[in-house]
């Protein structure tokens, strides 16, 4: 088989791909609008920890403003300002009263920290890798070529390419 | 106009690929140090600590000038302390010629076990620069409250050293200036708790 013989199932494959490879593009696109929260570049994230939290906690109040866990990107910054009068802790980071503690988040984690700010003493900590221009390149790669490789070899399958196409290909 | 065209088709892809490479150099090394740890903000003075030591009666003021790393625990610790302890021991052999600008502290939160001769043969089996500081209750528990350490003693696990003492495991570093500028949770690599220390006796 010489090159012209060979170009209709090349334009077979290579269409193949290109629909395999939008195909991808599109689920990708679609799941990434589920996960807003890591769908952004890394940032700091700051937590206010309010004067009197203490006191609200022992009276068996909730604080307002402080959430229970938090979802976070790996290169993210967790700064914890404490306007409380006590000092707090959250898993690795001890506040004193009045301070400012950061916590540089370089790994992916899913941990649930003990806390004193939260009436339930655990704050869920989770950090993942960023939704990046890289991420959604690698996904409709990771997707799209598998899936354009089974099209192309099904449409093969289905839609063969017979030989009076590539004769006339060769003829026009 | 052909050679003028055909020059910069062979120059500027040159061009660009230096550029980028320089631009990628000069950001690498001209961004902010990120210091590994907890990082306090607007840093405090530490809270003072005056206390009996190993090598005499010991006074946070006394090492102005240098970083002091602190750490609290007891010698009868199974795992966490001596775990620490070695790693810090670690960071002394890293910081080479920067090591006399460092000391290393240890505070016991078992006071009624450990006797400054018995924290001494402790912290100098990992350094012999190493110093224990105890006390009384009375003596250590403002020192453990300025440093939010938690402190309970456990008399129900079966242990052959007696009771344990559960406790807090952070290593605060303070800086030459007095002011502790970061903590460390259990378990931070000794290269980037040296690497902290020579960028702050750089600063």
């Amino acid at each position: 088989m010489n090159i012209t013989d060979a170009l209709p199932y090349i334009r077979r494959i290579f269409l193949a791909m290109l629909l395999g490879l939008a195909s991808g593009f599109a689920l990708n696109e679609i799941s990434f609008l589920f996960i807003k929260e890591t769908n952004r570049a890394p940032m700091t994230v700051t937590l206010s920890i309010p004067d009197g939290t203490a006191a609200a906690i022992e009276r068996g109040e909730e604080p307002p403003s402080i959430p229970e866990e938090m979802i976070f990107v790996v290169g993210d910054v967790l700064l914890v300002e404490n306007e409380d009068s006590v000092d707090h802790q959250l898993g690795p980071m001890w506040i004193p009263a009045g301070g400012t503690a950061s916590l540089a988040l370089e790994e992916e984690q899913n941990f649930v920290y003990t806390c004193t700010f939260n009436p339930s003493s655990f704050f869920g900590l989770e950090v993942q890798e960023p939704v990046t221009l890289w991420t959604r390149i690698s996904g409709m790669l990771f997707s799209g070529v598998p899936f354009g490789a089974i099209l192309a070899l099904y449409s093969l399958i289905i839609w063969p390419i017979k030989k009076e196409d590539t004769h006339a290909e060769n003829h026009v | 106009m052909q050679d003028a065209k055909r020059f910069w088709q062979k120059w500027i892809p040159i061009i660009l690929v230096v550029f980028s490479l320089g631009a990628g150099i000069f950001i690498r090394f001209n961004r902010p140090y990120e210091y590994n740890g907890v990082v306090y903000q607007n840093p405090e003075p530490a809270s003072s600590i005056s206390l009996p030591g190993t090598q005499g009666d010991f006074s946070l003021e006394d090492f102005s000038g240098k970083a002091v790393v602190l750490f609290f625990g007891y010698t009868s610790c199974p795992d966490i302390c001596p775990s620490t302890m070695s790693d810090l021991k670690q960071v002394k052999e890293y910081l080479g010629e920067e090591a006399n600008k460092v000391q290393v502290v240890f505070v016991t939160v078992d006071p009624e076990r450990d006797t400054l001769e018995k924290l001494g043969s402790y912290v100098t089996l990992f350094n012999p620069s190493f110093i224990g500081l105890s006390g009384t209750e009375e003596q250590l528990q403002p020192v453990w409250n300025g440093y939010g350490v938690f402190r309970e003693i456990d008399t129900e696990s079966d242990s052959m050293a007696g009771y344990l003492v559960n406790h807090t495991s952070r290593i605060y570093l303070i800086d030459p200036a007095g002011r502790l500028l970061i903590t460390y949770g259990f378990g931070t690599p000794p290269e980037e708790i040296t690497e902290d220390i020579l960028h702050v006796l750089d600063r």
